[in-house]
């Protein structure tokens, strides 16, 4: 049996052009800390390794601190070892940030790069597979390749048994027990292939050489020359196929609106018949993304009790999506409340490609601006114009308390 | 605002003056210059405006010169719904009392008091309207202000139809145009601001092209690192197959070239027999050549021998001829000499006989000299006989003619005697016997005296008186010198010398003939030179033939000896030519046996040395052949070739075991080998430099950080472009609000320009007809004037016109203000404009007069305006004055009362002096 922690895409150095200032330092922070976490999540379950699925960087040219800040994070649980791969982000080429001269001279003893697909020993009977990329485009499914490579034969001959196809059943998990590993003198050797990039079971329209194909991993994994496998890429937590021993462990915090219960890492308990896998909560940002009507002050006010119902407002990066029809004064408020709201969350974005929120003064607002003469003319020029925003300068230059300084950015 | 009274106490000149104004109507402050009408309007504007304990310089000028006293003024007006008395005292002693009358009355002092005046008066009042319809002597030229205030709200209501919160709106409008001003200039051009925001963008984006740029030039590198790796590795395998390649190859080609030295041993050996029998073949020529030279010079000895006896044969026939050549040159000489002789001899014969032709001449004219001297002589002689010359002649005459005179005069002095014979008579005259025939007579004349006789009978003496016989006496003294004349030249009398004379001049003549004569046939030499010639012509001329000693005979006559002479000339030319053809024959025959005795002498040299050549061959055989003999050099020859036939069949035994076309291919792909190593070297160096250089490129640049750098610098461009964006549409939408707002404005305006403008022609054609018109602009200045049809710009128009045309409009502005409304209803004419217009147009803007009087305006106040309008137009403006003050007040200070005498409504207030 063993312990291992399974992570990925911790895309060190990442920036989001939407986080302002201070904010995107917190963001830039929280992905540091996230290694932290995982450290003591290691520590707390009494993993001896943790296993990175390709891209811990960004990029193999991030900035020297990021690289700094990362081994020290890292380096700060030394009874822990952490094995990178490098992933489609960070490739192993010449320019490959796991050769730069600041990740050789700081790197701690934990920290290992599997930089090839040599089986490397990580504890008593357990070997880890990477499968790093080379470069950019590598051309082939390199998984299936570091498959094949560390354990030539078993990949060829497996290929007629599953050859029927999946699901595989518990018999089948049962079956590798026995017939696994017959190049390693029968001791149940754990092999654990980490692996990273798309998967055509999820993607199957992606044609590109590098995608992975699910058939050859379960065909490997279902004639037990592989115990599980490790990826990353996918941010979102994912189980592969139907083996249960395939998982892509999704980013320790999260980096977009779409991904689905990031945030997380796998504590992995194997053994060659029975696999265990537990997403524990990593990250502490939050993505989200909403569709707001907006049709009168009332709305204004559930938008207001909604904004209000986030938790961790300064770590959450809302972006909202506004429909619907508002008169100048409610356009006012509205743009008061998220102006308010954009000082509390760490970026309120306003999704332009989906909003779609028209300014018509009422007749609560001819009365406010009590317009008459040549000036009501004009107002009413605007409106057939529709020009909102001109309507809303109106708006804000004839209240008395200028409104301007308070603009809601969008 | 309407002023129904104002005092001056101690105001500038002013000790006292209390005016009352017309409420309506206008109201004509006359007054000099100096005396204060200036004051009145500086009094009110002062009152209202400033505090009693102000120091502002405009309230200290008014203080009374020399007089320490605090100028006052008081002062009652409607404005608005209020009715108030204001009293001011400045600088000394210095008070405010308001006291408000109306609507409820309140009574204030100082500050407070001024402070309510200031407020009612904002409250009620346009002050720059105020100021606008106050036109100063000299300033109506310049239109007047009404941009804004309330005529411009008056002329909006009347637009619009309803009232706006005026203030609110312009407030609006302002900072609608403040808030575009934020982002364009007042030309729509973008401000800074916007046009940085763009910049800032382009900057941006530029940065991040930059560090794209330097990203993909890093991706490049390393793809290109992976690319080389991989070609080193393949240089690597390459090199070592060369390495491999070079070493089978060295090996076979040592081989071959053991092969080849033992062909080139062999090669070298059939030389060395090929050269032996080179020699041998030479050594055979060498004495085959050396014995036919020996032949070859005996030949040529004997050839030269032969030729050089031809020669010298030649020779001798040669000096033959040129013994004959003398010969001939030496009779051509003696044929010349002949000749000459013969010529000499001819010449001779020619002068000897021209000679004696000469001589024969030479005779012929001493003869006629010899005969012409004597002749000569013979008439010398006659010359010397006769004396009667030419001047002898005429001395003769001369007395001859004097006696002729003497005796006639005496015949007429003396008397006469007649004698007339009977019968023949002798009578005796003085002795001598005169006969006397028959009736003859003759006259005598009686001189002196005369005796006639007749012998015999008588004897008769006259005797003359006394004249008669002195003349009696000249006869006697002319005749005798007539006798001595005569005998001096030997002549008896006249007759004889003349024919003396005649004599004599003939014989001249024949002397000058006869000398002409000698003369010429002496031809200049003197005839002792003649005969001296003759003499020697003589001498030779019978000298020759015994000199000529030749038995030829002399020529007979001189043209035969000339004719001889030319033919002597012509044998002389013949024998000098037959000379010449002798002596260049004989050069000839020279010339030949010199060249012949050259050729000799070559002949001679060319035996010699032929000879010398045979001596010499036949030495040098005979020491040849003494050395090695014929024979013995014939045995080498064979010899030799025998040895090199061996050796060829022994090489081509030899090379025919050799294939050289394997070898060679050996060679070259040794060669190319070895060519390849050099390549892969240096492929191998260029690969694993370009590997270095790259990989510490990567190194440096790799580790730069730049993808957060360009993240850094993406981020900062999205958030540029967010702010260029929202920049914009902010700026858009003000400018959106700023023209739409500007467009109805302005339309508004143009319409609340059309009362203004109907006012103004309203009043105007008062002034100046019927079919006056103007034109106003949003500003509400007078573009230009219509008259008679003619459009004037306003700037074109004279002094006079712009100064009426700014009371016009200033009246017309006034009136808009003053009944919050726009007197409507048809234009009236001046003569039309009656009580009952005033009437209809409070009637139609639906307020009564009361009303109309309190609501607010200004009064209109003219300081000595119409300067510059002439009478006719004077009158014009006075109607317009009285028109426009039904409606407004209107003040007119002037110091010259008369322009203003024809205003109907006036009250005129006329201060003292």
């Amino acid at each position: 049996m063993v312990r291992f922690i399974h992570t990925a895409d911790w895309q060190l150095g990442m920036t989001r052009h939407f986080l302002q200032g201070e904010a995107q330092a917190r963001f830039t922070q929280a992905r540091i800390e996230a290694i932290d976490e995982i450290g003591r999540l290691a520590l707390a379950n009494g993993c001896s390794f943790v296993v990175v699925g390709g891209d811990v960087f960004e990029s193999n040219h991030v900035e020297r601190r990021v690289v700094l800040r990362a081994l020290d994070a890292m380096g700060s649980t030394p009874d822990v070892t952490y094995y990178l791969l490098p992933g489609n982000h960070d490739p192993l080429d010449a320019s490959s940030v796991f050769t730069s001269s600041a990740f050789l001279s700081h790197r701690p003893d934990n920290v290992i790069v599997l930089d090839s697909t040599e089986p490397v020993e990580v504890a008593p009977g357990v070997e880890l597979v990477g499968a790093p990329w080379p470069n950019k485009r590598p051309g082939c499914d390199l998984v299936s390749a570091a498959i094949r490579s560390a354990d030539t034969g078993c990949g060829e001959t497996g290929s007629g048994e599953t050859g029927s196809g999946f699901p595989a059943s518990a018999d089948t998990v049962s079956g590798v027990e026995s017939s696994g590993n017959p190049h390693h003198g029968g001791a149940a050797t754990l092999r654990i292939v980490v692996g990273h990039g798309a998967i055509d079971y999820l993607c199957p329209e992606h044609d590109a050489p590098e995608v992975l194909r699910l058939a050859d991993l379960e065909e490997a994994v279902t004639a037990g020359s592989v115990h599980y496998v490790a990826l990353g890429d996918r941010h979102s937590v994912t189980s592969v196929g139907s083996t249960g021993r395939i998982w892509y462990s999704g980013a320790p915090e999260p980096t977009d609106f779409d991904e689905v219960e990031p945030a997380r890492a796998l504590v992995v308990e194997l053994t060659s018949d029975s696999v265990d896998v537990e997403a524990h909560r990593i990250g502490r940002w939050t993505f989200a993304r909403s569709t707001i009507e907006l049709s009168a002050a009332e709305d204004i006010s559930a938008l207001g009790e909604y904004l209000e119902s986030f938790p961790d407002k300064q770590r959450t990066i809302l972006k909202l999506a506004l429909v619907g029809q508002l008169s100048l004064g409610d356009n006012a408020a509205l743009e008061e409340l998220l102006a308010l709201a954009g000082e509390r969350f760490a970026a309120i974005q306003l999704w332009d490609l989906e909003s779609d929120l028209v300014v018509v003064p009422d007749e609560e607002d001819f009365e406010t601006l009590g317009l008459s003469g040549f000036a009501e003319d004009a107002l009413n020029d605007l409106r057939s114009l529709g020009a909102g925003e001109a309507m809303r300068l109106l708006y804000r230059l004839n209240s008395s308390s200028d409104l301007e300084t308070n603009g809601v950015r969008s | 605002m309407r002023i129904h009274h104002v005092e001056l106490t101690d105001f500038r000149g002013v000790e006292n003056c209390s005016v009352e104004f017309s409420d309506t109507g206008v109201t004509i402050i006359e007054g000099d210059n100096e005396v204060g009408k200036s004051s009145i309007d500086e009094a009110i504007r002062l009152v209202l405006s400033e505090r009693d304990d102000t120091s502002k310089a405009a309230v200290r000028d008014v203080q009374p010169v020399g007089r320490d006293v605090g100028p006052q003024v008081e002062i009652e007006l409607s404005t608005g719904p209020y009715r108030l008395r204001c009293t001011k005292r400045f600088i000394k002693k210095s008070m405010t009392e308001l006291e408000v009358l109306e609507p409820s009355r309140e009574q204030l002092t100082g500050r407070e008091a001024h402070d309510r005046l200031r407020a009612i008066i904002a409250e009620t009042m346009d002050e720059a309207l105020w100021g606008a319809l106050r036109m100063q002597q000299g300033e109506a030229l310049a239109q007047a202000d009404f941009a804004g205030g309330s005529l411009g709200r008056a002329l909006d209501l009347a637009a619009g139809g309803e009232r706006p919160d005026n203030a609110d709106a312009d407030d609006l409008w302002q900072r609608i145009v403040a808030e575009r001003q934020k982002y364009f200039t007042d030309t729509g051009r973008p401000r800074k601001n916007l046009k940085e925001a763009d910049e800032a963008v382009v900057a941006a984006q530029q940065r991040v092209d930059a560090l794209l740029d330097e990203l993909r030039s890093l991706e490049n590198d390393t793809v290109r690192v992976a690319r080389l790796t991989e070609e080193a590795r393949t240089l690597a395998e390459r090199r070592t197959k060369n390495t491999q390649d070079l070493e089978d190859l060295g090996a076979q080609a040592e081989t071959i070239a053991q092969k080849r030295r033992e062909l080139e041993l062999l090669e070298s050996e059939l030389a060395d027999a090929n050269g032996r029998r080179e020699r041998a073949v030479a050594q055979l020529a060498e004495r085959e050549a050396l014995v036919e030279r020996v032949a070859t010079s005996a030949a040529r000895v004997a050839e030269y021998q032969e030729r050089l006896d031809s020669v010298r044969e030649r020779a001798g026939v040669n000096q033959s001829v040129l013994a004959a050549a003398n010969d001939a040159l030496e009779s051509a000489r003696c044929a010349l000499r002949t000749a000459e002789s013969d010529h000499r001899r001819a010449l001779a014969d020619r002068d000897h006989l021209r000679r004696a032709a000469d001589l024969e001449e030479l005779s012929a004219r001493r003869r006629r000299v010899t005969e012409a001297v004597g002749r000569r002589q013979e008439a010398r002689r006659v010359l010397e006989s006769n004396l009667v010359d030419e001047q002898a002649l005429t001395v003769i005459e001369d007395a001859h003619q004097e006696l002729v005179k003497a005796e006639a005069l005496a015949g007429a002095g003396s008397a006469s005697l007649n004698l007339a014979a009977v019968g023949e008579v002798e009578v005796l005259v003085d002795g001598e016997v005169v006969r006397l025939g028959p009736d003859e007579q003759r006259d005598l004349a009686v001189s002196e005296s005369m005796s006639l006789e007749l012998p015999g009978l008588l004897r008769v003496a006259v005797t003359a008186g006394a004249d008669a016989q002195q003349l009696a006496r000249g006869v006697a003294e002319a005749r005798l010198r007539l006798v001595e004349c005569c005998e001096t030249y030997g002549v008896p009398d006249v007759r004889t010398a003349r024919k003396a004379a005649h004599e004599r001049r003939e014989a001249e003549l024949e002397s000058d003939g006869l000398d002409h004569t000698i003369e010429s046939e002496l031809r200049g030499s003197t005839p002792e030179e003649i005969t001296a010639e003759i003499d020697l012509l003589v001498e030779r001329v019978r000298s020759y033939p015994a000199e000529r000693n030749h038995e030829s005979p002399l020529p007979s006559t001189l043209e035969l000896a000339e004719s001889l002479v030319s033919e002597a000339d012509a044998c002389i030319g013949d024998a000098r030519r037959a000379l010449s053809a002798a002596e260049s024959g004989r050069e000839e025959a020279r010339e030949a046996l010199l060249g012949q005795e050259v050729e000799l002498s070559g002949i001679a040299a060319s035996l010699d040395g032929a000879r010398h050549d045979n001596e010499s061959a036949s030495a040098a055989l005979d020491r040849a052949r003494c050395d090695r003999s014929d024979d013995q050099l014939t045995e080498m020859l064979t010899r030799s070739t025998e040895e090199v036939s061996a050796c060829t069949h022994s090489l081509g035994v030899a090379q025919r075991s050799f294939a050289d076309d394997e070898a060679q291919a050996v060679e070259d792909r040794l060669q190319n080998c070895q060519a390849l190593a050099r390549r892969l070297v240096a492929q191998i160096e260029e690969n694993h430099d370009e590997l270095v250089s790259l990989r510490s490129r990567l190194q440096t640049k790799g580790e730069d950080g730049l993808a957060g750098r360009l993240d850094e610098a993406r981020s900062e461009l999205l958030a540029l472009t967010g702010d260029r964006d929202r920049l914009h549409r902010r700026a858009e939408a003000a400018r959106l609000l700023h023209d739409t707002f500007a467009a109805r404005r302005e339309a508004a305006r143009r319409r609340y320009v059309a009362p203004l403008r109907d006012s103004v022609e309203r009043l105007g054609r008062i002034v100046f007809g019927r079919d006056f018109e103007v034109e106003l602009d949003e500003d509400l200045m007078i573009l230009n004037r219509t008259l008679d049809g003619q459009t004037v710009p306003y700037g074109d128009l004279s002094t006079g016109t712009k100064e009426q045309l700014g009371m016009i409009i200033r009246l017309a502005a006034a009136e808009i203000v003053a009944s919050g409304s726009v007197p409507s209803g048809s234009v009236p004419s001046a003569s039309a404009a009656g009580s009952g217009a005033d009437e209809s147009t409070a009637a139609d803007a639906g307020t009564g007069p009361e009303n109309r009087r309190t609501t607010g305006g200004a009064p209109v106040v003219f300081d000595d305006a119409l300067g510059w309008s002439d009478p006719a137009r004077l009158e014009g403006m006075a109607a317009v004055l009285s028109t426009a003050a039904k409606n407004c007040q209107v003040i007119v200070l002037t110091c010259t009362p008369g322009r203003y005498e024809s205003v109907g409504n006036a009250r005129v207030v006329r201060l003292p002096a």
